[in-house]
């Protein structure tokens, strides 16, 4: 298709983009840039962007739980199309606009902001520059996939604005519901995730393509930092799940546009007319032939979507591992241990997809298979924690502000990884599933450890980016704002989904206020209220806790300190290439002498070793470049 | 000095696995695409092994077998044409090699007619995607194949036109080398659709 | 140590190399502590009538169970979460970079690396095997007392935005005159009660949480389920799978009834629904007639005893 033309008609032009020395229009360097630095910003600038837009979605979720039809600050423009009385600044929302926020704060956060940054972001950045090579395998195949990734966040955004709002059906999208909402909203959802899948594909191609192809000389592929280890499994997760959901995408495109009935099952009555089947009432006509399978959705979805959770949270263990090998002076305990741990996690990650469908109906002896597997899945994640526990034993711990955002993800990591747990256990996950549990456990794993990794990442990342540092003190402002409100909004979610509050409420304290107004909720969470009030004014923190980033990353960009080359002086190619890196990274050819993680060797003067220095002392800074950014 | 920090020369990756970036990339899409259909066709599997009912595809009033046995047989023709492409670049018969990939977008290009004057006909007798779950999974399955065939001509006119103009030869032929993957990958899905959906019989189905 | 290629951080820098934080790590410590205390104070504050510490109240055997293997795990998982953020924190303090200090060099041990693999593999696979049959006990209609002459049956119907729960009437046959229909569940105490479930349109879940019961009602599907409770009283029914956007206002109740009480009241509830109208074009019954409606469970059941 498309992707294999491109793959091929890049494979043509690979020869000739060595000639980068003319100079390049705007257009070509900011916009059809195939230069993977910049498309990494392409995807990272973007991806921020996105990430307001999600944010204030979950603010929109988190206020109307709290304060039940109140005004809510923004709603009416979010999802004021699901609304009609909404307007102005202030506005309550309906119902239908609470599942529209609540299914878009998911979707935009997943698809558009933590895949894209992990994955289109560090991926981009980090492997050519990591690995020694002039850029990725394919440069056009790489802007295709940002451009692609572009089309599906305009899918997402334009199904803001259409009649009936965004999709509202849930992440998830479990059919019939999804199947048989009205209003194009889930069209346009279903849409955005395929060219969003699409452009995934295309960069696992590719970030395969590279890793394999276009190491350093020297750079054996247990040479490799661990992002990059992390970014080639997670690739393969991609190439392999990903194409599974597009098909079931398409399926469920087809129930809603064509009137086929992949997902609709016989007998649905819906809005009391007859949905589906026929035959199974006489004279009556229905709308659909019916006989579709409905788990079948969610087998098909989660065969993507569970790989989907270790796609985001693999190359942040990555990052971690690269942080804290840098700031502890030490090699990462147990490195090939590590990349067994990661291989581990993607084999069994393709088993585990039922484990989201245990309270489904599915066959009791299938789900108890699906149980053994999960438990053991929590196996590699296991051996990953203390390996970071033990590369801290005996460190030399700098905590700079990288360094702080690595070791909550770790501390962080924990406690996602052990309510996993709780889920694993089938027969405890029967009173938590589908309750805040499973909320406050996705948000522990992809908030406060992939996202924490991310802001890690970004300050460690960002003087070779733009060739200056960003200011530790706003920086340590950040994390401690970030990491109390975090804290503050998801630990309560365990406590009151063990108490049984269900998940997807709009309402859920059945007070007389809520009475009056028309009912919902329910009484026994009258009481737990003051929980669901802390998470919200805590999640209303951790919105204004972003705002020292973006004065951070924004002044520092040009009013920064100037950064030297290698300013956390850490052993990694990337770090030997000039700041900021010029179009084909390095000034000359590297040589690979040795693993990236040779801190504090005894017998060396310095307490690192940079993997391109024959003898392993410190390499004066190269020619810096022109900056360009 | 240690070994961790004796220089040990690495091999050069760049010939690693002994195929070029582009071929590799191309077995990784395969993969990928793979996928795709596998989804698809567990959802097939699925739905028929869960009907109540379904139409036995060999009864001439439902679907053209034998028709469509020729398009299989025009497919498979194809791909074979398309090795004789690969060979004869690979002598450097550089009008040979164009004429063979002529022949072989020829192939795919009656192939995607015959498919398209059976949809016509089926929907004229009625069997519209949205009729029953048996047609909602053959339209899916075979038009979705359907577009693979129709991206694999045109990928195969790009590299026709490329070959016209002399840009490959026996020193140069992976590009005609990695269409050739695409191809034999997209007729031996049908290979596998044809036999699933066209072929096998619901059980209990008495032979007519 | 000497500085190539600039300083460190920017702004922590103090020109000697020395650039870390110390006494942060307090602070870590200071809030982990703090958020923790909060946590458990106003779990304790909150602590309601019949309510649990973390769990509602439990009123089945089966809850008994789940809630047992619940506490396993959390002192389980307790114990590795204390252990392994007591160590993060005390090696965060502990080796926190001195001046003149120089990390020790070591790229890890096979020793330790097959120890804390094995020992966590270990539990997890005893962890694993104690849930066989728990789990199995729970969700394997075959394991469920269906031919237990005390059995309850209750037909359970989910629909936008309501459950509907239907029972067979006096005479306790499916499919006969005197079946009726009933909006809340009522059900007896200390005898098995057999739920047969199923929705109308889209994906519920039937959640009665002091039950710790849960089952999707899924579309073309009838699905087995059963709990004995030992406890009569009033808790509510919710609804845990996202099925509209009246989905929050899906609320339902159910009532244990004493053994003593339930003949009488079993009559007093046929009294008061009477028998089900199948001609009535709002009746939702009309589109799953009953006939069809058992010819499904049969069919389900069939299939149960095939496998």
């Amino acid at each position: 298709m498309s992707a294999a033309a491109a793959a091929a008609a890049a494979d043509h032009g690979h020869d000739g983009h060595e000639e980068h020395h003319h100079e390049e229009s705007f257009i070509r360097h900011y916009l059809f840039s195939v230069d993977h630095k910049m498309i990494a910003k392409q995807f990272l600038f973007t991806a921020i962007l996105l990430f307001l837009l999600g944010g204030l979605l979950a603010v929109t979720v988190r206020w109307q739980i709290a304060w039940p039809w109140s005004k809510i600050p923004l709603a009416g423009y979010l999802v004021g199309q699901a609304n009609p009385d909404a307007s102005g600044m202030f506005s309550t929302i309906s119902p239908e606009g609470y599942y529209a926020a609540m299914t878009m704060h998911a979707s935009v956060m997943i698809f558009l902001v933590i895949i894209p940054l992990l994955v289109g972001f560090f991926g981009n950045w980090c492997v050519p520059l990591m690995i020694g090579a002039g850029d990725m395998a394919f440069p056009r195949l790489n802007m295709w996939s940002y451009w692609m990734f572009l089309t599906g966040a305009v899918f997402f955004l334009v199904s803001f604005f259409v009649e009936g709002g965004p999709a509202g059906a849930g992440w998830t999208a479990y059919p019939p519901l999804s199947a048989i909402t009205p209003g194009n909203g889930v069209n346009l959802w279903a849409l955005g995730v395929l060219f969003t899948g699409f452009s995934g594909v295309m960069g696992a191609v590719n970030y395969i393509t590279t890793i394999l192809k276009l190491r350093a000389p020297g750079m054996t592929l247990f040479r490799m930092p661990l992002v990059v280890w992390s970014i080639l499994i997670t690739s393969t997760l991609t190439l392999l799940a990903t194409p599974v959901l597009a098909s079931n995408l398409i399926m469920l495109f087809l129930d809603r546009v064509a009137g086929t009935s992949f997902f609709v099952p016989d007998g649905l009555v819906a809005g009391g007319l007859i949905y589906s089947g026929a035959e199974a009432n006489a004279g009556m006509d229905a709308m659909r032939a019916g006989g579709g399978q409905v788990l079948m959705f969610q087998h098909l979805f989660w065969f993507y979507s569970h790989p989907a959770v270790y796609i985001m949270v693999l190359p942040a263990m990555g990052i971690a591992s690269d942080i804290l090998a840098t700031f502890a002076r030490k090699p990462i305990f147990g490195y090939r241990p590590m990349v067994y741990a990661m291989a581990g996690i993607t084999g069994l990650g393709f088993i585990v997809w039922g484990h989201h469908m245990f309270q489904s109906g599915m066959n009791p002896y299938l789900g108890m298979t699906f149980m053994v597997s999960t438990m053991f899945i929590a196996l590699p994640s296991a051996i990953k924690v203390f390996n970071w526990l033990a590369t801290l034993w005996r460190g030399q711990i700098h905590f700079e502000v990288p360094m702080l955002w690595a070791l909550a993800f770790v501390g962080m990591f924990i406690i996602g990884g052990l309510s996993g747990i709780f889920m694993a256990a089938t027969p405890v996950d029967i009173h938590i599933h589908d309750t805040y549990f499973i909320v406050a456990h996705i948000h522990y794993v992809v908030f406060a450890s992939t996202v924490v990794a991310i802001f890690g990442a970004i300050y460690f990342w960002f003087p070779k980016m733009f060739g200056r540092m960003m200011n530790p003190m706003l920086g340590k402002l950040h994390f401690w704002l970030t990491f109390v409100f975090l804290n503050g909004t998801f630990m309560l979610m365990h406590y009151v989904g063990l108490q049984g509050h269900p998940r997807r409420i709009a309402v859920a304290a059945m007070t007389d206020e809520v009475v009056k107004a028309g009912g919902g909720g329910y009484e026994f969470l009258v009481q737990y209220h003051w929980a669901n009030v802390i998470m919200t004014i805590c999640a209303i923190g951790l919105g204004f806790s972003q705002l020292p980033f973006f004065i951070n990353f924004f002044h520092s960009m040009y009013k920064g300190k100037k950064a030297a080359q290698n300013p956390w002086r850490s052993n990694s190619l990337d770090w030997a290439a000039p700041t900021p890196p010029p179009h084909g990274n390095f000034v000359e050819p590297v040589l690979v002498y040795r693993g990236p993680y040779e801190y504090s060797h005894p017998d060396m003067p310095e307490d690192f070793a940079p993997q391109h220095s024959p003898d392993g002392s410190p390499i004066p800074d190269t020619t810096v470049a022109p900056a360009h950014s | 000095m240690s070994e961790a920090l004796a220089v040990r020369p690495g091999r050069d990756a760049r010939r690693a696995l002994g195929m070029t970036p582009g071929k590799f990339a191309m077995w990784a899409f395969l993969a990928s695409d793979g996928m795709g259909f596998v989804g698809l066709f567990a959802a097939y599997i699925a739905t028929r092994l869960h009907a109540d009912w379904w139409p036995d595809p060999n009864n001439p009033a439902v679907l053209n077998v034998d028709l469509t046995a020729l398009n299989t047989f025009i497919l498979v023709c194809s791909s074979v044409t398309m090795v004789y492409a690969l060979q004869a670049c690979r002598e450097d018969r550089i009008r040979a090699c164009a004429g063979y990939l002529g022949l072989t977008i020829l192939g795919g290009v009656s192939f995607l007619g015959i498919q398209v004057y059976e949809y016509i006909h089926l929907a004229e007798s009625g069997m519209v995607p949205w009729e029953d779950n048996f047609c909602a999974t053959f339209y899916s399955l075979t038009c979705y194949h359907g577009l693979h065939v129709l991206s694999g001509v045109i990928y195969l006119t790009c590299i026709l036109i490329g070959t016209l103009r002399g840009r490959y030869n026996s020193k140069n032929y992976t590009p005609i080398e990695i269409v050739g993957l695409f191809w034999h990958f997209v007729d031996l899905v049908w290979i596998l659709l044809f036999t699933f959906i066209y072929l096998l019989r619901p059980l209990g189905v008495e032979s007519f | 140590m000497r500085v190539s290629g600039g300083p460190i951080c920017g702004f922590t820098n103090r020109g000697d190399g020395q650039n870390m934080n110390l006494g942060r790590n307090t602070w870590l410590g200071r809030g982990v502590g703090t958020l923790v205390a909060l946590l458990f104070v106003f779990a304790g504050t909150s602590h309601a009538e019949g309510r649990g510490f973390l769990l509602p109240e439990a009123i089945s055997e089966h809850a008994d169970r789940i809630d047992h293997l619940f506490w396993l795990i959390f002192a389980l998982t307790g114990i590795v979460f204390v252990g392994t953020e007591g160590l993060l924190l005390y090696f965060i303090w502990k080796y926190r970079a001195k001046e003149g200090g120089k990390a020790y060099h070591t790229h890890g041990n096979h020793k330790v690396e097959i120890i804390w693999t094995s020992i966590p593999a270990l539990i997890l696979g005893v962890l694993a095997l104690l849930q066989f049959n728990l789990w199995v006990d729970i969700k394997d209609p075959e394991r469920a007392p269906l031919d237990d002459p005390q059995a309850q049956e209750v037909h359970v119907l989910a629909k936008q935005f309501e459950w509907l729960f239907r029972y067979p009437g006096p005479d306790n046959k499916w499919g006969t005159e005197d079946d009726f229909s009933y909006n809340r569940l009522v059900v007896p105490q200390d005898r098995p009660v057999i739920l047969r479930i199923k929705s109308l349109d889209v994906i519920h879940s039937l959640f009665l949480p002091e039950l710790r019961f849960k089952q999707d009602a899924v579309p073309g599907m009838v699905i087995t389920g059963w709990f004995q409770a030992y406890k009569a009283g009033k808790w509510e029914i919710a609804c845990a799978e996202l099925c509209g956007a009246s989905h929050y206002k899906m609320r339902g109740e159910y009532e244990i009834v004493p053994p003593e009480e339930w003949d009488a009241r079993y009559a007093e509830m046929y009294d008061e629904a009477g028998p089900i109208d199948y001609d009535s074009p709002t009746e939702f019954f009309r589109f799953w007639p009953v006939d069809q409606y058992v010819k499904a469970l049969e069919f389900y059941e069939g299939e149960e005893e095939g496998r």
